[in-house]
């Protein structure tokens, strides 16, 4: 048996140990299916072994498409994975591509309702989950910086299209998903918790038949047999996805790099002064390009226009620049 | 010897890079045109002023990836003798053949003028054929000529003697007045100043400023490529 002071933390779901390395926990996932913030419970054998195994496949996926996350590989039990170790942001962030659970109560979506363009909530972690703002969340200090804030909902967007794309191809519609992420010792910021049935809503294609923890909460059908059907569909290998391509904006802004005196911006501050607008303490004259990129995924739009800004738009010995992608 | 002059759409100066060496040197020259991958043979390539792409982006940021650039690379990484003057110097640091970059003179004008040069280095490929510490007097015409590098690269520059040529007073910002560079094997040289300017005494009212000063550096490539021949 387990001696208690060795578990950093338990969950409702799940059970952290300290990992081999010092930077690294153990994750073991618990048989047990919980909803309505706990009020329903119940042991379901085999639950824990199945939800590792889909969190496995899916954090492959992400982790061959360059998308940071903190898994590490398996443990040495089936239920259990190994993680980084990460210090968590306390937000939940869901991604909705279509109407289901609280926000067809909240705002009268009909069930289903496709949205047009996917959304991004957020959630802070406290005993009731409440609904919270971009800017309450920097108020409350409950990320380090306004661009982990901005890079948090990119990364969500990046990884809503590899999901849509990935389930699809296997009949299956991701209908919505919580994420969460922390940061490692670097300061990085990379996608935690896991990737298992319990965080997403999962509807056939065709038949529309529930394939996630909606059958616990709205007892449709046996929790276990679900997910083991779902695992069997993830493993089958599909055909290559035709590939659909998006047309994305990117803006990049290049400016004189830090402590580099920049001759043109400073004459231009020496204008404004003479104008009398002494209120003005500093200025940076730059550049800004605004490119449409077309690719598959804003993941690869961003790659590709990140690489033009490096190698093209700015010159890295005098420059630096900023790059912000759009949907 | 066979030298080839690069033309880029904006350059102005390949004229006089190429009468440098057809009437001076006596020798022959080729020009190369920017869509070209063929380098035609030759044993020196010179990428002369002017403005190529209109210095959109920034001086020399396109022309970098002109098709003609590539083969440019290829030469000079197989120590082949490349010299590049006033826009030809900013294409080779974006080219990261040279490092460091050409910013906006502190002046913030376009400066044509007439400055003292001090010979840093006379043991470079395009520099033998002058005196160590000599001052020259070269023609200048350049609004982007300011040359920066991090601290660790211009210790390196000095500490390894590439920096061939020196502004004797500050001329436009650059740092510790560098006016010319050349990489860390000697094959690749960069100034702003263009030597191929001043060939000719003249005794003209401006006479002082036109003293051939220039002819070393052609005079240096040449004697360099005589000894490779030999």
């Amino acid at each position: 048996m387990t001696v208690a002071t060795d578990i950093l933390a338990e969950g409702k779901t799940k059970i952290l140990r300290p990992g081999s390395q010092p930077d690294e926990v153990l994750v073991a996932f618990k048989d047990a299916a919980t909803a309505f913030n706990g009020k329903k419970y119940a042991e379901i054998p085999g639950k824990g072994e199945l939800n590792a195994q889909i969190s496995t496949l899916l954090f492959e996926l992400l982790g061959r498409h360059g998308v940071p996350t903190c898994f590490v590989g398996g443990g040495s039990k089936p239920a259990e994975l190994v993680y980084k170790r990460l210090t968590m942001i306390p937000l939940e962030v869901v991604v909705r591509n279509y109407a289901y659970g609280s926000i067809v109560k909240r705002f009268g979506f009909d069930e289903g309702m496709p949205f047009r363009k996917p959304l991004v909530e957020f959630f802070h972690k406290t005993d009731d989950d409440p609904q919270i703002t971009e800017e309450l969340i920097l108020e409350l200090h409950l990320v380090p910086t306004e661009a982990i804030l901005e890079a948090i909902k990119l990364m969500a967007l990046q990884i809503n299209e590899l999901f849509l794309a990935y389930f699809a191809a296997r009949g299956i519609r991701c209908a919505d998903f919580k994420l969460e992420f922390g940061l490692d010792k670097n300061g990085n910021l990379l996608l935690g918790d896991e990737l298992s049935p319990d965080n997403f809503r999962l509807r056939d294609s065709q038949t529309g038949a529930v394939l996630d923890k909606d059958v616990f909460r709205l007892d449709l059908a046996d929790l276990a047999e679900t997910y083991r059907t779902l695992l069997k569909r993830l493993k089958e290998d599909t055909p290559t996805e035709t590939a659909k391509k998006h047309t994305y904006q990117a803006e990049v802004f290049v400016q004189s790099r830090k402590n580099i005196l920049n001759p043109e911006s400073k004459a231009i501050l020496e204008g404004v002064h003479v104008l009398g607008y002494g209120s003005i303490q500093s200025l940076n004259a730059g550049k800004r390009f605004v490119l449409k990129v077309e690719a598959e995924t804003l993941l690869e739009a961003e790659q590709q226009a990140r690489k033009l800004a490096e190698t093209v738009l700015s010159n890295p010995v005098i420059e630096d620049f900023e790059l912000r992608m759009k949907r | 010897m066979k030298f080839g002059v690069v033309v880029f759409p904006g350059s102005n100066c390949e004229r006089d890079m190429a009468d440098a060496v057809r009437l001076y040197l006596k020798e022959e020259a080729v020009f190369l045109w920017h869509d070209d991958t063929d380098l035609q043979g030759v044993d020196c390539v010179l990428l002369p002023g002017g403005f190529s792409y209109g210095d959109y982006l920034r001086s020399g940021a396109i022309a970098r990836f002109s098709p003609v650039m590539e083969s440019v690379k290829a030469f000079a990484n197989k120590g082949g003798p490349v010299l590049g003057v006033c826009n030809g110097f900013q294409v080779l640091t974006e080219a990261h053949l040279l490092p460091g970059a050409l910013m906006r003179n502190t002046s913030l004008k376009f400066q044509c003028d007439h400055v003292d040069v001090v010979v840093e280095n006379n043991r470079s490929l395009f520099s033998s054929a002058y005196q160590a510490g000599q001052t020259l007097r070269l023609p200048i015409a350049h609004a982007d000529g300011n040359f920066f590098a991090d601290p660790d690269v211009i210790r390196q520059l000095e500490d390894n003697h590439q920096v061939i040529f020196r502004y004797a007073s500050d001329v436009n910002g650059s740092v510790n007045r560098i006016a010319g560079i050349c990489n860390e094997k000697g094959n690749v040289v960069g100034m702003m100043p263009h030597p191929e300017r001043n060939l000719w005494p003249a005794s003209q009212p401006h006479g002082a400023n036109w003293n051939g000063d220039g002819r070393g550096v052609f005079d240096s490539i040449l004697k360099a490529g005589l000894q490779a021949l030999k």
